[in-house]
């Protein structure tokens, strides 16, 4: 998806939310575009991936403010989630204590590029989507598990 | 004629005469100028200290493939056609720390062992070659400064120094001490330095050079009827059988895809390698902006200047005593060899400008060219004259040198950043990918890795 513009700008407690639909099994790694031009050594960005239909949290990554990438796409990693093929989830962003000289930005673009699912943010236009990508673990290497 | 041949190698290696001083003394003093020459090559890159990162193969290839693989099974294939197997162990070592100190054990430990090998020239098992313990050390110091040209591609010159990836080349240079240096007198010790040998001909690409010299070791070894030299000269031919059984070539030509062969063109050939040894020997006289000047004004002007530090070479020779000039010829002919065998190892630099080598290239013809002038400059007879032309060599090296000594840091990539996420990534068991940025830029680590090979470790 395109990057154009800043969808969110998180600081101190924040939170951010973009939903989407997975066409895969064994959902398995989500890489956002954040932008955190000013380095900071305060706070966390908390990342979870919630079961839309179940409101559960599936998986759990918790990145140190002064461990984000500063000139790259982040990943977030986490276990293979089993059945994840048409389920719909939330990626949701927690900022927790960041500086907020020092805001963390997730970009994306307007006019609805993704059309599966939507950004929530307070005070964002109905139209905003992050910029994400997901990756599933192929088959093979599932049954090696 | 053989007891003519027999005295040129006792001068060329020493007598078998045990160290009469302190072995302990010794030890100090060795450990004392290694500690030296590791703050010199640290303070030429000191980003190698403060930001430690991976350079090039240190990525791409060490790390990644010990932690996917596991040493054993990454240590037994070949890159480049050669076995590298001083940098399998060093990224072995590498292995055992957390991702986050992973490079900082790689650029110690090619610091520690660049400045260890070179060290070694200070010990008085290299006396029969520079009596003088000062003038040695000063050789030490000389090996670790040597200047880095920028070459070709511009970027790549900064990762010779303090990575494993170019840890050859100045292992390389121990090799080459190695090969003449005046045997210990215990069995035990020569054992281990035969051992020594052996890994560093698995690691250089310059092993060849010294396989002449490693003959006529053995030879005379045989004739004074002395096991441990014979058995030392044997492991490193051995050695070198071995390397070049498995390898085929050593790795010569392995990169390119153009077939070159010096068959096709010996005159050529033979000119451009006439071409290499008049910059090589210009590059280390002149400083950068002298130098540039020189070589834009052609060929011949190159060459006069090689000339001329060579004639100034010869002319200082023909006032040494008389042990001096085979351990000169031997220096000399490291320089020339070393040439020679990276134009034929690599022959399509051999067909650009001399000036485009790369700066790894240079380093084992650099420092015996600058050994072979320690070696005249020790001959000399005590006095004013020779205390003046080392005064005057050390300033002109000063001079030419000094620019060239800091290289360029390397830009911050964030390893600690990329580190926590290979952690993240791996716990988790996630297949999605992972590029890490590594310098040069052209080299990430670049991957899908799983799984590690090794046991996890918490930070």
């Amino acid at each position: 998806m395109p990057v154009s513009r800043p969808v969110a700008v998180l600081d101190g407690d924040q939170s951010f939310r973009q939903t989407f639909v997975s066409t895969c099994d064994g959902l398995d790694g989500i890489v956002l575009h954040l932008a955190a031009p000013t380095p900071s050594s305060r706070g966390t960005l908390d990342f979870r991936l919630v079961d839309e239909r179940r409101q559960q949290t599936v998986a759990s990554v918790s990145v140190p403010r002064s461990q984000l990438l500063q000139e790259a796409a982040q990943p977030f990693y986490f276990p293979p989630v089993a059945g994840s093929a048409g389920v719909r989830y939330s990626i949701v962003l927690q900022a927790s204590q960041l500086d907020p000289a020092a805001p963390v930005s997730v970009l994306g673009a307007a006019r609805d590029p993704y059309p599966d699912g939507q950004a929530v943010f307070p005070g964002a236009a109905p139209d905003l989507d992050a910029s994400f990508e997901y990756s599933c673990a192929p088959p093979q290497t599932d049954s090696r598990r | 004629m053989q007891s003519r041949l027999l005295a040129v190698a006792d001068a060329i290696f020493g007598d078998h005469d045990p160290v009469a001083d302190g072995a302990r003394r010794w030890l100090v003093w060795y450990l004392c100028v290694a500690a030296l020459l590791a703050a010199i090559v640290a303070a030429r890159r000191l980003d190698a200290v403060t930001n430690p990162q991976f350079w090039g193969e240190d990525g791409f290839l060490f790390f990644r493939d010990v932690l996917t693989l596991g040493f054993p099974r990454a240590a037994e294939g070949l890159y480049m056609g050669f076995p590298q197997l001083g940098q399998w162990l060093v990224a072995f070592a590498g292995g055992l720390a957390p991702f986050s100190a992973a490079p900082r054990v790689y650029t110690t430990a090619a610091i520690a062992i660049t400045a260890l090998g070179l060290a070694s020239f200070a010990l008085p098992g290299f006396r029969h070659l520079v009596r003088s313990d000062a003038l040695r050390v000063l050789w030490c110091v000389a090996a670790a400064s040597l200047p880095l040209e920028v070459g070709a591609p511009p970027v790549q010159f900064g990762g010779v120094l303090s990575n494993p990836a170019n840890l050859g080349w100045w292992v390389g240079i121990w090799l080459a001490l190695l090969s003449l240096v005046r045997l210990p007198s215990r069995s035990g010790q020569v054992a281990l330095l035969s051992l020594g040998g052996a890994l560093a001909v698995f690691t250089t690409p310059l092993a060849p050079v010294g396989a002449p010299l490693w003959l006529l070791r053995a030879w005379r070894g045989a004739r004074r009827r002395n096991r441990p030299e014979l058995a030392f000269a044997l492991t490193l031919l051995a050695a070198l059988a071995l390397c070049t059984l498995i390898t085929g070539n050593l790795g010569a030509n392995a990169a390119g895809s153009i077939h070159l062969s010096v068959l096709d063109s010996p005159r050529f050939y033979l000119e451009r390698y006439g071409a290499l040894v008049a910059d090589r020997v210009a590059a280390l006289a002149l400083p950068p902006g002298t130098l540039a000047a020189v070589r834009a004004a052609g060929n011949r002007a190159v060459a006069a200047t090689a000339i001329a530090v060579l004639a100034a070479l010869v002319a200082f020779s023909l006032r040494v005593r008389r042990t001096t000039p085979p351990g000169l010829l031997a220096a000399l002919y490291l320089f020339f060899a070393s040439v020679l065998l990276t134009s034929l190892g690599r022959l399509a630099w051999a067909v650009l400008p001399p000036s485009s080598l790369p700066a790894r290239y240079t380093i084992v013809p650099g420092a015996a060219l600058v050994l072979a002038i320690a070696i005249a400059l020790d001959g000399l007879p005590r006095g004013v004259f020779r205390t003046g032309a080392i005064l005057g060599v050390a300033a002109l090296l000063v001079w030419s040198w000094s620019p060239r000594f800091v290289t360029r840091p390397f830009g911050d990539q964030h390893w600690p950043r990329y580190a926590a996420l290979l952690e993240q990534k791996l716990r988790a068991g996630s297949t999605a990918p992972l590029t890490i940025p590594v310098n040069p830029p052209w080299t990430p680590i670049s991957s899908t890795i799983v799984r590690s090979s090794q046991r996890l470790r918490c930070r």
